[in-house]
């Protein structure tokens, strides 16, 4: 990991702010959050629930908009991107992994990953045998033509990684990736997000309130009450000898 | 994309069969409508060019046009003497008509039997030529002109010429029951297919003097006026109104074309506010269907979001999804509404044929048969518009798909 390529980090936010308004009350989500976060780095963003760390993973993922502050993905403020430009940045720079899978259920898993490839207008031919290889990267070869109903739940999130990867982009969004899962199985899947973070660079960001997870990334973000109450670097080597 | 819009209509299969149904149906009634109204059209055009629009048809009142009519007017050679002495009438030809039976058995053939001067019929009829023999002499009482169906039956044997052709004759004035009677075949008619008077191709023209002595009376069934110039059949009609009042019936081309035509329009309009009502609901069908598939995808729609597809992709997926309903929905519907229109041509037909008894000098239940147009531009409308319904139908719940917000969305269960 060179210098000048930490120059332009993946993330950074800027005093983010978010205020949910219900009715005449305003409920702030985040409260000022500044997070910088390198190229290639392996992130983990802890804490207990409604301290935020939603509604700084739908910021972060371009998917809401802030009230104040500014989000910045790999060079971009997405302030002053429209709708469309905002589902291409998503399209383009960001790879969402959800807890829930969010798997298309009728689609295969070849058809799953090749999802945002279609909206890209990618050939079919181009799309397959990229599509092809992330699902081997992931370990699910042979499993290109199953119905998520027909696979287990941590092969289910193993074609969500796909997905995410399939785009090759700069950032992977991965919003409880474990909660689902059983310890075995999370620890497998673990260790693919490591495999995937050392083999193709990417940088990612893992929601998560499983401290064993936590510990083998490189940096935990402690979050509490809107605001950062911690930041901890651990050992990177120590992380990657675990896997 | 247009795969996922497959796909999503084949996850649905009752659903999406049940809302392209509506469009199936409704799109080929209106298919069928325009196709057999136009064939209908068609075929009354070319039987009243067949006939002469300049032909005027007397009729003793009664019958089909006023049952009501209490008259016992009787036409004869009086009247005959009249209507040559009006302006603008070029030929008159008094006639008498007769329904018989030819053969026996499974060979039974219907006929009508025509007296009248023989020499009238290619003047009425244009086109009508003798295939075999030749037109009987006037008084020439034994030998009579056979159309051309009596000659070549599609059951039993042909008919030469010189041969004698025994028959059953019903419907003499004064005469109960059947008489029976024989002709000589002294020529035969060339096909000619139907026209609005008369069932050339099934009917026996003997001569005027022949039927005259067959019923044994000098009061015609009816007698034919031809005017001299189409433009003043108006006027000849209106002549022979004002001396004639209620005693006599006119029939004209023109009456019988407004009879059919309001026939038909009132049926166009039935059929055609059933067919516009199914295309109606069918189009209220895919707002529903398209509106609940919306919902139901709330998290597949946050998901494809989430991936990065554009408000416009998410918009176009489901519009091609209703399009795709909609061009099912027309393909069956051109292919039904193909079907249907033989199957309307033929009522249609039928209506028509029914009441010409009435109507026709020549008797016989002479039946038009229509054959349904199906023009290039009608074809390409059946299979476009419903298309085109089916996408406006699409606009509103496809609006909605793009216009979900992502986080919501994606939390929807």
């Amino acid at each position: 990991m060179g210098v000048a390529a930490r120059s332009v980090p993946a993330v950074q936010t800027v005093d983010l702010t978010k205020v949910y308004r219900v009715g005449h009350m305003d409920y702030p989500a985040l409260r000022g959050i500044n997070i910088k976060i390198g190229r290639g780095e392996l992130v983990s963003i802890m804490g207990p629930s409604g301290s935020g760390k939603s509604t700084l993973l739908n910021l972060i993922g371009a998917l809401d908009r802030p009230t104040a502050g500014r989000v910045i993905i790999d060079g971009v403020d997405l302030k002053k991107l429209d709708e469309d430009r905002l589902s291409l940045l998503r399209n383009r720079k960001l790879g969402f992994v959800y807890q829930s899978f969010n798997l298309i259920q009728r689609l295969t898993s070849i058809e799953n990953v090749e999802m945002p490839l279609i909206s890209r207008g990618i050939p079919e031919k181009t799309r397959k045998s990229r599509s092809n290889r992330m699902l081997s990267a992931v370990g699910l070869n042979g499993k290109a033509n199953k119905r998520p109903a027909e696979l287990s739940g941590g092969e289910q999130q193993r074609v969500a990684i796909a997905r995410a990867l399939v785009t090759e982009p700069a950032l992977i969004i991965a919003d409880e990736p474990t909660g689902n899962l059983d310890s075995k199985t999370t620890s497998e899947l673990v260790s693919q997000f490591l495999q995937v973070n050392k083999e193709f660079g990417t940088t990612i960001l893992i929601v998560t309130h499983n401290m064993e997870i936590a510990n083998r990334t490189q940096r935990i973000i402690s979050i509490r009450d809107g605001l950062i109450e911690r930041e901890q670097y651990l050992q990177r080597m120590d992380a990657y000898s675990k896997g | 994309m247009f795969k996922l819009a497959t796909k999503a209509l084949v996850d649905r299969k009752v659903r999406s069969v049940l809302t392209i149904l509506g469009i199936t149906v409704g799109s080929a009634i209106i298919l069928a409508l325009i196709a057999s109204s136009s064939g209908l059209n068609a075929g009354i055009t070319s039987n009243i060019e067949k006939t002469g629009a300049n032909v005027l048809t007397l009729r003793t009142a009664g019958g089909f046009f006023s049952a009501s009519s209490t008259s016992t007017y009787q036409l004869s050679s009086q009247d005959v003497s009249w209507l040559r002495n009006q302006p603008n009438v070029a030929h008159v030809y008094p006639y008498y008509s007769y329904s018989a039976t030819i053969g026996s058995g499974s060979t039974k053939l219907s006929a009508s039997i025509v007296g009248i001067d023989l020499s009238s019929l290619s003047i009425m009829y244009k086109g009508l030529s003798v295939a075999q023999g030749v037109v009987p002499l006037i008084g020439d009482t034994t030998s009579a002109l056979l159309g051309y169906n009596i000659a070549n039956p599609t059951s039993g044997s042909v008919i030469g010429v010189n041969q004698m052709v025994p028959m059953s004759i019903t419907g003499i004035k004064g005469t109960k029951g059947a008489v029976s009677y024989a002709v000589l075949a002294g020529g035969i008619l060339a096909q000619y297919g139907s026209s609005l008077f008369a069932n050339i191709d099934d009917t026996i023209y003997i001569s005027i003097q022949a039927a005259q002595f067959l019923s044994k009376t000098p009061y015609y069934s009816g007698i034919y006026v031809i005017v001299d110039n189409t433009d003043n059949v108006n006027t000849v009609q209106t002549a022979i109104t004002t001396y004639y009042s209620d005693n006599v019936r006119i029939i004209s081309p023109g009456q019988i074309l407004s009879s059919l035509t309001s026939i038909t329009s009132q049926l166009t309009l039935f059929l055609g506010s059933i067919g516009a009502v199914s295309l109606f609901v069918a189009t209220v069908g895919i707002v529903n269907t398209m509106y609940v598939s919306v919902m139901e995808r709330t998290r597949e729609i946050g998901i494809l979001k989430a991936l990065g597809y554009r408000p416009k992709q998410i918009m176009g997926m489901f519009l091609s999804e209703a399009a795709l309903t909609g061009m099912i929905g027309g393909v069956c519907g051109l292919l039904l509404g193909y079907a249907l229109a033989f199957l309307m041509g033929g009522f249609l037909g039928g209506l028509g044929g029914g009441g010409r008894g009435g109507f026709g000098g020549g008797g016989g239940g002479a039946t038009m048969t229509i054959h349904p147009v199906f023009s290039f531009e009608l074809i390409v409308f059946s299979l476009v518009f419903p298309v085109l319904l089916a996408t406006v139908a699409g606009l509103y719940p496809a609006w909605r798909a793009s216009k979900m917000n992502a986080v919501v969305a994606l939390k929807y269960e």
